[in-house]
């Protein structure tokens, strides 16, 4: 008798929290698509259609390899493909041909990404990944300089991101103080006007501060965003930071490679501070 | 002593309660849910259609008899849910009569507290277990403050029984060497003056600054054996000593987007939800939620350390993308590690290293960044910022069990 009637019942069951603030991955990947507008407009503006085919070449390429991967996991796929092929394809710009676009994009979403077990689980980038494929695998491309108002456009980004927490004030801050400061110490001049011409802005909104491949602890984020400023400048002093979107790719992969020891750091530090607090 | 809590979130959840108690109306059935008390495995000492007076022992903890678990109110047993696992789901009592179990107020605090079942009220800290009968703390917690969404006013019950509740501070007291901290938001004091032993701590800032994990860890008390308590439970001590008769009455909140009239009303510990949420409004159907929405569950009974009733419209259900793959389930959903989580926890503990940690079931790492020092409720704000949809508190459990059966 007493089974019957626990049938009607609904179980405790935890599950809570029953609200939640709204932030799926699918709305994040959204929103960023949203702010990768202003930035395309401003590269079709500055090369003409040109662009539209390599947009579409590395869109397809993306969302296929998705969803290849998403049903041999059975798992949901997400919209973040469209966004790593758009920031790819406004990167590369319209030269490159298409097949190496193609390929370069699969490499980054299948080696950097989607091996891993899909973004969240990776610790490089997969844009940042597929530029560098081009760069090592065709030594006789040379990337078109960044369309004009192409970082200018990003500007409206930077600030919806930085406001939606969704790239971190600290990491970004860090690049733009580092370079400054390394930049004036060497006496290379002042790097932001730079920054405004080239890939620059576009690269350190969309690709630098990318948090899955970033440090993911505070003072990781400080450290993360200073030794990205250093780099960049390391691999493009100011007069070179305008000219392609190459040294920025080399700096944001070593960076990342170094984002999980310096989260290992600040964890240990952590981790020692509370020992010590305690006796 | 004064705190600032910098961290935090305002949690927004339409249909806050008017801070007015009303009376309730009179649930025909109340229920202890087994899910409650975590760790228990009881032995249930009454059978169905048995009558039982308020305060009369429904069952013990098998490995500790001493502690009791008593009936809310007079009535007779209805039902009795066994579960798997040798635990229950629901015991039903259906209220009838006005019998009541009387005890020597004047006796020793902590017998009494154990027989009249008032003693499962406490919970100890690190692991959130109902204390052992003849365990002593380093101090007690008394929360007398809620930032919750849709929480009742500590303050506005609190008034409406003062006498009680510094009865029952002084009875707390006893069972520490320590101190009893009664925590609360800012403003007036809500103990009478400050004693040797009863010290009053005020916490201003947003969810989780109402949070016994926050008070502890600002006290410098994380990691040593505390206990905590609910300020209503500290009233019911009082009533208990004073008169001899246990006492299981609840201010609880009513409230939530689909609460027709969220208001703050007099009722029993384990009522009826379904009686009580009378007058709900919603189209497709109400959630009752015992407890808070950040950390509270769904259920037919109101939980016995819960005091909030929230009532939610029945969630839409989800959709799928691309539309073909549709229930195609992550088994572990990606977490993307951004800055927001930095603000949900109060304590020196790092979030996304955390929230990596329980979510592969590295128990070591967590326990080196400082789960022991939290339960469910404090990492909830996680699970409500976290994209993943993972239960952050579910995990904690898991990982908090693991840790205590090791030690």
């Amino acid at each position: 008798m007493s089974n019957l009637f626990s049938s009607m019942l609904p179980p405790a069951s935890a599950q809570a929290p029953f609200v939640r603030q709204g932030w799926t991955a699918d709305r994040v990947a959204l929103v960023h698509l949203i702010c990768l507008l202003p930035p395309a407009l401003a590269v079709f503006y500055g090369y003409g259609d040109g662009i539209l085919p390599v947009i579409a070449v590395s869109a397809i390429a993306a969302v296929l390899w998705q969803l290849v991967f998403s049903v041999v996991r059975r798992r949901r796929m997400g919209l973040d493909g469209l966004v790593s092929a758009l920031v790819f394809a406004l990167t590369a710009g319209p030269s490159v041909p298409l097949w190496q676009a193609a390929l370069a994009i699969s490499f980054g979403i299948i080696v950097a990404e989607q091996v891993f077990g899909g973004r969240g689980f990776n610790f490089l980038n997969p844009v940042a990944a597929a530029l560098a494929f081009l760069v090592f695998s065709f030594p006789t491309l040379s990337f078109d300089g960044a369309a004009q108002w192409m970082s200018v456009s990003s500007v409206p980004a930077a600030v919806v991101l930085i406001l939606t927490r969704m790239i971190s004030w600290r990491q970004f801050t860090g690049i733009l103080a580092s370079l400054l400061l390394v930049s004036l110490a060497a006496s290379d001049g002042f790097p932001i006007a730079a920054l405004l011409q080239g890939h620059g802005l576009f690269l350190l909104v969309f690709l630098a501060c990318d948090p899955v491949s970033s440090a993911s602890t505070n003072a990781g984020r400080w450290a993360n965003g200073v030794l990205l400023g250093g780099l960049i400048w390391l691999f493009a002093p100011v007069g070179g930071l305008a000219a392609g979107p190459v040294p920025f790719v080399q700096a944001i992969l070593l960076a990342s490679i170094f984002a999980p020891l310096i989260d290992t750091v600040v964890v240990k530090l952590n981790v020692r501070r509370r020992r010590a607090r305690r006796g | 002593m004064h705190f600032t809590i910098r961290q935090g979130y305002d949690v927004k959840v339409d249909g806050p309660p008017r801070q007015v108690v009303e009376d309730g109306p009179l649930v025909s059935t109340v229920a202890l849910c087994g899910a409650d008390f975590r760790g228990v495995r009881p032995k249930i000492l009454v059978q169905a259609d048995q009558a039982v007076a308020q305060g009369e022992v429904l069952f013990v903890d098998r490995h500790r008899p001493e502690v009791a678990f008593a009936a809310p109110v007079s009535g007779v047993i209805e039902r009795i849910d066994r579960s798997t696992r040798g635990t229950f789901d629901y015991i039903v009592i259906r209220r009838d009569g006005d019998r009541t179990r009387t005890f020597d107020a004047s006796g020793d605090v902590r017998e009494v507290l154990l027989a009249s079942g008032m003693w499962p009220s406490l919970i100890a800290r690190p692991f959130g277990r109902i204390p052992d009968p003849d365990a002593t703390p380093d101090a007690i917690l008394v929360t007398a403050m809620d930032t919750s969404p849709l929480a009742a006013e500590p303050a506005v019950v609190i008034s409406e029984a003062l006498e009680e509740f510094q009865e029952g501070l002084q009875r707390l007291a006893r069972l520490t060497a320590g101190q009893v901290f009664v925590c609360q938001a800012p403003g007036d004091p809500l103990i009478a003056a400050e004693q040797e032993h009863i010290h009053c701590v005020r916490f201003r800032g947003k969810h989780p600054a109402g949070l016994p994990g926050t008070h502890l860890d600002r006290l410098g008390l994380a990691g040593r054996p505390v206990w905590q308590i609910g300020y209503q439970a500290v009233i019911s001590i009082g009533r208990l000593f004073r008169s001899g008769r246990p006492a299981s009455d609840r201010v609880i909140s009513i409230a939530g987007p689909a609460a027709g009239n969220p208001r703050l009303v007099r009722t029993v510990q384990g009522a009826n939800l379904q009686e009580l949420s009378a007058g709900a409004t919603g189209g497709g159907g109400v959630r009752m939620i015992s407890g808070s929405v950040l950390s509270g569950r769904t259920s037919s009974y109101l939980g016995f350390y819960h005091d909030q009733l929230c009532l939610l419209p029945e969630p839409p259900r989800k959709r799928g993308f691309p539309p073909g793959l549709r229930g195609y389930a992550g088994a572990a959903a990606p977490l993307l590690p951004s800055e927001a989580y930095e603000r949900a926890l109060s304590q020196d503990i790092l979030p996304v290293p955390l929230m990596r940690a329980l979510s592969v079931g590295d128990d070591e790492t967590a326990e080196n960044l400082g789960a022991t020092d939290l339960l469910e409720e404090d990492v909830a704000l996680l699970s409500y910022l976290c994209p993943s949809g993972n239960d952050y508190g579910a995990l904690l459990r898991q990982t908090l069990d693991r840790i205590e059966a090791a030690r």
